[in-house]
């Protein structure tokens, strides 16, 4: 169990998460439920998760498999340089975006899975410990 | 997507059917049921390509005697992906459409057939109905686990890390509960008094709102072009009579069918499992452990009643190594009437392989080839589980065979090549063309005796063409070209460089015309594609190549 690289489930969950809070805003705000800007609101959340989660990070040991066009990403998310290399500022970041998505119906299943992917990177670093 | 097709068309006529003038929702409803009448069909065929020992079962039996049927079974794997992806793509539809329904059962709250309604005032909030309600608690809690499995299951990390789509994957079982959970909440339900109270009837004890005046409710609505036959407009109201109702309508919970659908597959693979538990609670007894260059070890064992055909594999467990991991190794050599023992041979790439190599061979004696029999009562305690089918199997049937491996991928022809040591003739086939391409010559010691003693064994039965042998050494590294003077056979089949396949098809087709060759690959994937696109290629001699494809992760 200890060789475990969660850091690339996290990464995928992360990813999956984005394009359910997309979906989900969607939903909320072709239908006009009430609130309807939290649906808005999760269209662009979801937008930026997936964009930030798109380039796969390199393994410890291993080749890594490069999703297709993620180097334009890259060069983008390594300009915010410690911010977004940090494991537990991602972490924060995914558990304090995934709040407001959680108010409307339609989107609180993108809550629930962002907040999971946040739990993950939390558990990789309790697993540094 | 046949039924969702034929599942919309019927629901909708029957929403218009049982549904009030008055509707609730149309498009929800319509959606939500026939997505979940596709992932009815789904969720019931996904489990049946994971009944390995079923499937090596019908692949040996006499009962499919059809080669494009065992064919199939080797895309069982591609199959499940497939019934696996459509569950993602139609529960996404399913929970979507459901949002909006649970929108709708509030805002739109029928107070005149309370029974159909999931809500229980109006304007209650829809996240309580998703919480409270046994459906919508059960349905949030299998997005949670399908979207654990998923994310678990893409090609990178199965390639990177097997473990964690292993155990996330095992959360199938708790999918399956609160599948049969959630659709015994009761929530469609049909009108059980049908002919009392008739759709589109008119109750006398409704306030006037209702109690519109009969030719104008008909006139607005029949005002449309009729078709032929019809003579007048007037001909028409008068045939239409007013339905009065005797009593109020009533309605009952439909029967889960998914219970119906889930119930058959479930069983079934429960059955399988529990009778491969049985099986491989008897741990196996080694014979002897030896160890091969280039990091390969080789394990010979026997096992009480385990039989298994030339090709399958087994899945090694030694609970000293790791408590939770199985990992399969093809058998490369097949238990005979004569003779109990099989045999596997492990590459030492990974951790599992590592440790498992320490308890078998301390480190002190790892650079002798044969293990002093003083160390066999010492051996860790070792279960298998199998043998599981595999294409490779098929290439007894052709008449002729091409087999092609790539470095340790030679274990699976290896068993072939044993059996026919044995004994060729109950087989069909008549000719083996067998190709290895290595990268280090000492590779090749690895099976340097079995394919000297093959192929003397069919010089002496005047046999010389059964066996064709050519050994490649990818690598070219100088000194590589002798690899003993008592593999003299080999010496003289081996090429320094990687094959020409095209001419190599070509001489195939050119000496075996009109027939079918069965190619078959067990190496890296670059080179599983070139075959098979050489395979799909025509030639001029009316030689038809079948490529039997195997999958790994």
């Amino acid at each position: 169990m200890g060789q475990i690289e969660w850091a690339m489930w996290a990464n995928e969950q992360a990813l999956a998460s984005g394009l359910i809070l997309i979906t989900g805003g969607i939903v909320a705000t072709a239908g006009r439920f009430t609130q309807w800007y939290f649906g808005a609101y999760s269209i662009v959340a979801g937008v930026f998760v997936c964009l930030l989660e798109y380039p796969r990070g390199k393994r410890k040991k291993g080749s890594t498999m490069e999703r297709w066009g993620q180097k334009y990403m890259t060069a983008v998310v390594k300009l915010f340089g410690p911010f977004t290399r940090n494991y537990y500022v991602r972490a924060v970041l995914h558990l304090l975006l995934s709040v407001p998505a959680g108010f409307l119906l339609a989107t609180i299943l993108g809550t629930a899975c962002l907040a999971i992917a946040s739990g993950i990177y939390l558990l990789i670093l309790w697993d540094r410990r | 997507m046949l039924s969702a097709v034929t599942d919309l068309g019927s629901i909708e006529s029957t929403v218009s059917k049982n549904l009030p003038v008055v509707s609730i929702h149309q498009l929800g409803l319509c959606l939500s049921r026939a997505s979940a009448s596709v992932l009815n069909l789904n969720c019931s065929l996904i489990l049946l390509p994971m009944c390995r020992t079923l499937l090596a079962y019908l692949r040996g039996s006499q009962k499919v005697p059809s080669r494009r049927t065992r064919r199939l079974l080797d895309k069982s794997r591609t199959f499940h992906i497939t019934c696996g992806v459509t569950i993602c793509i139609f529960s996404g539809v399913h929970v979507a459409a459901h949002l909006v329904n649970a929108l709708n059962f509030s805002v739109n709250y029928s107070e005149d057939f309370v029974e159909l309604n999931a809500a229980r005032y109006r304007d209650e909030d829809p996240r309580k109905l998703l919480f409270t309600t046994v459906p919508g608690l059960t349905g949030v809690c299998m997005v949670v686990v399908l979207f654990l499995m998923i994310t678990a299951s893409t090609y990178a990390i199965r390639v990177s890390n097997y473990d964690i789509f292993w155990y996330t994957h095992n959360l199938f079982f708790v999918f399956y509960m609160l599948l049969t959970l959630h659709v015994s909440g009761g929530l469609l339900k049909y009108q059980t008094n049908l002919d009392t109270h008739p759709p589109g009837c008119i109750s006398l004890n409704r306030t006037s709102s209702q109690n519109i005046s009969l030719p104008e409710y008909f006139s607005e609505h029949f005002h449309e072009p009729f078709p032929e036959g019809f003579s007048k407009p007037a001909e028409f109201t008068q045939h239409k009579f007013v339905k009065i109702c005797m009593e109020e309508p009533r309605f009952q919970a439909n029967f889960p069918q998914t219970w119906l659908w889930i119930s058959g597959p479930l069983c079934l693979y429960c059955a399988e499992r529990l009778y491969r538990y049985i099986r491989s609670n008897k741990p196996v007894t080694i014979i002897s452990v030896m160890s091969h260059p280039s990091d390969v070890m080789e394990i010979r064992m026997v096992k009480e009643n385990f039989k298994a055909r030339p090709g399958q594999y087994i899945t090694l467990h030694c609970p000293s190594v790791s408590a939770l991991e199985n990992h399969p190794f093809t058998l490369t050599m097949c238990p005979t009437e004569t003779k109990a023992t099989f045999g596997v041979h492990l590459k030492i790439v990974g951790d599992w392989t590592e440790r498992f190599r320490d308890l078998l061979l301390p480190p002190s004696s790892q650079d002798s080839e044969i293990l002093p029999f003083i160390q066999s009562r010492n051996y860790p305690k070792l279960y298998i589980d199998g043998p599981f089918g595999s294409p490779f199997e098929e290439s007894l049937n052709y008449e002729v065979s091409l087999c092609v491996a790539g470095g340790i991928g030679v274990t699976p022809f290896a068993s072939i090549l044993n059996t026919l040591l044995d004994d060729w003739k109950p087989y069909k086939l008549r000719r083996l063309y067998f190709i290895w391409v290595c990268r280090d010559i000492q590779s090749f010691r690895w099976f340097a005796d079995l394919l000297c003693m093959l192929h003397n064994k069919f010089w002496q039965e005047n046999r010389p063409d059964y066996v064709n042998i050519q050994l490649y050494l990818s690598q070219t590294d100088g000194i590589q070209k002798i690899i003993g003077e008592k593999y003299h056979a080999l010496n003289s089949r081996l090429f320094i460089g990687r094959p020409r396949w095209k001419l190599l098809f070509d001489e195939i087709a050119k000496y075996n015309r009109g027939k079918t060759v069965g190619v078959f690959c067990c190496g890296p994937n670059s080179l599983s594609k070139t075959l098979h696109k050489l395979s799909n290629q025509n030639n001029s001699y009316g030689t038809r190549f079948e490529y039997n494809k195997e999958s790994f992760s």
